[in-house]
């Protein structure tokens, strides 16, 4: 029965992600497609959590750790890139 | 037919990932998307490494029994061969990462077609 | 006189008349080279076009062949694949009391296969010295031009008191990752990598400024040249004391020390990448 859960639920979680591509590929502006980005990897964060409860291996949550801290880092890095950008273009104006 | 591809679907999942990267290697004009290409056909071999080291019902090969029963263990011979590719790729795209910028720095452009036209002129 | 008559002349041993073919073709080429620019932008259309359709046709056959090749392969996770071989025996078998590793992976690549992480490690030190010599920025306004999307970025309250509270916990996973590689996964290369990360998560929320306090351009390359000899130093010994015969709580060290080792080199590669494209110079 909980297998049968676990396996429902990361099935809907590849939908959403699914769901969330064309908003990656084609967002029209640059700051939907980290939004997006984001979202994709908080949900395969939560997949690999399932995942190491699936298949009863602890070792798994460890790759959720790391895949969290490099989405976030990733995440920061780009909004910053960002904002670096807008203030040059500011200051040129 | 349908059988075996599913049976298969990570090696085909993984060949149509690699021709992907190589379609988009040759034709991208621009060089950046070219990298990126490059590191979709890395993550195509990595595919499909890691999926030829599965065997069903076994975990990987950390040992918690102290290695008493070797018929619970995957090889760890491909899980090498990732980490391995993985340093290797890693490299390869800061270095040519590294290259582009510079020849942004010297043409203005990472576009081919426009990088071809620019050096003429500055050959002329 | 023909080209023949001179060559015969030249065998006989007479002195050899210089052709006087050479500066006519360069006359004949110099004359239409004002057309020629239009010319050259025809043909290079007509050789992108021919070239786009034989990548697409070349890749078409790849895929063709490739696919074949996949679905011939025997079946996903099916107990007859070429990787279930005698291999996982010996090494599973005897990894422990032979590298002290319960983590069979990181003892295989420490210590059996320990000439192909050396390799790996070199690799990512040339790596490195190559970005070096690409983006060094060698003068005040190449460094301006360079800083302009690391330091102008505004320092961010958010960002600050999010990394004050998160920083200490990577700093202890990334140290917990390195320093069990040889029980539990992980190992150097991602232990490595975890604190490059939280290096560069620390470069970004309080500016380049404050990790050049503790980690200037002479630290990081003694960090990443003392990794490379710990490890060289290391395997080394090892080899020299008989490899496999050697104590499994001795080699248990080994390994460790070694992932120390590839976790420093890793570790300041991350942060040496990042470094050297925001701002040119670490």
């Amino acid at each position: 029965m909980e297998d049968k859960l676990l396996t429902g639920t990361l099935i809907v979680l590849a939908l959403l992600m699914l769901a969330l591509m064309p908003k990656v590929i084609k967002g029209p502006r640059f700051t939907d497609r980290i939004v997006a980005i984001n979202a994709i990897n908080t949900m395969v964060t939560a997949s690999i959590c399932l995942l190491s409860r699936l298949h009863r291996a602890g070792y798994l949550l460890d790759v959720a750790l790391i895949y969290a801290l490099l989405g976030f880092t990733a995440t920061t890095l780009l909004t910053r890139l960002l904002a670096a950008d807008r203030q040059k273009e500011e200051k040129k104006k | 037919m349908l059988h075996t591809i599913i049976e298969n679907r990570f090696a085909v999942t993984a060949v149509i990932l690699f021709v992907t990267g190589f379609v988009n290697m040759m034709v991208h004009p621009n060089l950046i998307k070219k990298v990126v290409a490059f590191n979709i056909m890395d993550s195509a071999t990595f595919l499909m490494l890691a999926s030829r080291g599965m065997i069903a019902g076994r975990t990987a090969a950390i040992l918690t029994d102290g290695g008493a029963d070797v018929t619970r263990y995957v090889n760890p011979i491909p899980a090498g061969l990732v980490l391995t590719g993985i340093v290797v790729s890693v490299s390869v795209s800061a270095f040519s990462l590294a290259l582009i910028q510079r020849i942004y720095g010297a043409y203005g452009t990472v576009d081919m077609r426009e990088l071809l036209e620019a050096m003429k002129k500055k050959g002329e | 006189m023909s080209a023949f008559d001179s060559f015969t002349k030249w065998v006989d041993g007479e002195k050899p008349v210089p052709l006087k073919t050479e500066p006519k073709p360069v006359k004949a080429k110099t004359e239409p080279k004002k057309p020629a620019p239009i010319d050259d932008k025809k043909r290079l259309d007509g050789f992108l076009r021919l070239y786009a359709w034989c990548a697409v046709v070349i890749s078409a056959l790849m895929l063709i062949v490739l696919l074949i090749g996949a679905v011939a392969l025997p079946a996903f996770a099916s107990p007859g694949n070429p990787t279930d071989n005698e291999v996982v025996r010996r090494y599973v078998g005897s990894a422990e009391h032979e590298t002290g590793a319960e983590n069979v992976i990181a003892g295989m690549i420490l210590n059996y296969r320990g000439f192909d992480t050396f390799g790996e490690s070199c690799v990512l030190f040339l790596a490195v010295c190559c970005v070096m010599l690409l983006l060094w920025a060698t003068n005040d306004k190449l460094r301006a031009e360079a800083a302009g999307s690391g330091k102008a970025a505004p320092r961010d309250a958010i960002l600050q008191n999010v990394a004050k509270l998160v920083l200490p916990c990577i700093l202890c996973f990334g140290m917990c990752v390195l320093f069990n590689g040889h029980v539990s996964p992980g190992g150097g290369f991602s232990g490595g990598s975890i604190l490059g990360a939280a290096l560069i998560l620390f470069a970004v929320a309080f500016g380049a400024e404050a990790v050049q306090r503790f980690f200037t351009e002479r630290v990081f390359n003694t960090v990443r040249i003392t990794g490379l000899m710990i490890y060289a130093l290391m395997f080394g010994v090892y080899i020299y004391q008989g490899a496999n015969g050697i104590d499994s709580n001795l080699a248990r060290y080994i390994v460790l020390v070694i992932d120390i080792a590839v976790g420093l080199v890793v570790m300041s590669t991350m942060y040496g990448f990042y470094s050297f494209y925001t701002k040119g110079e670490l």
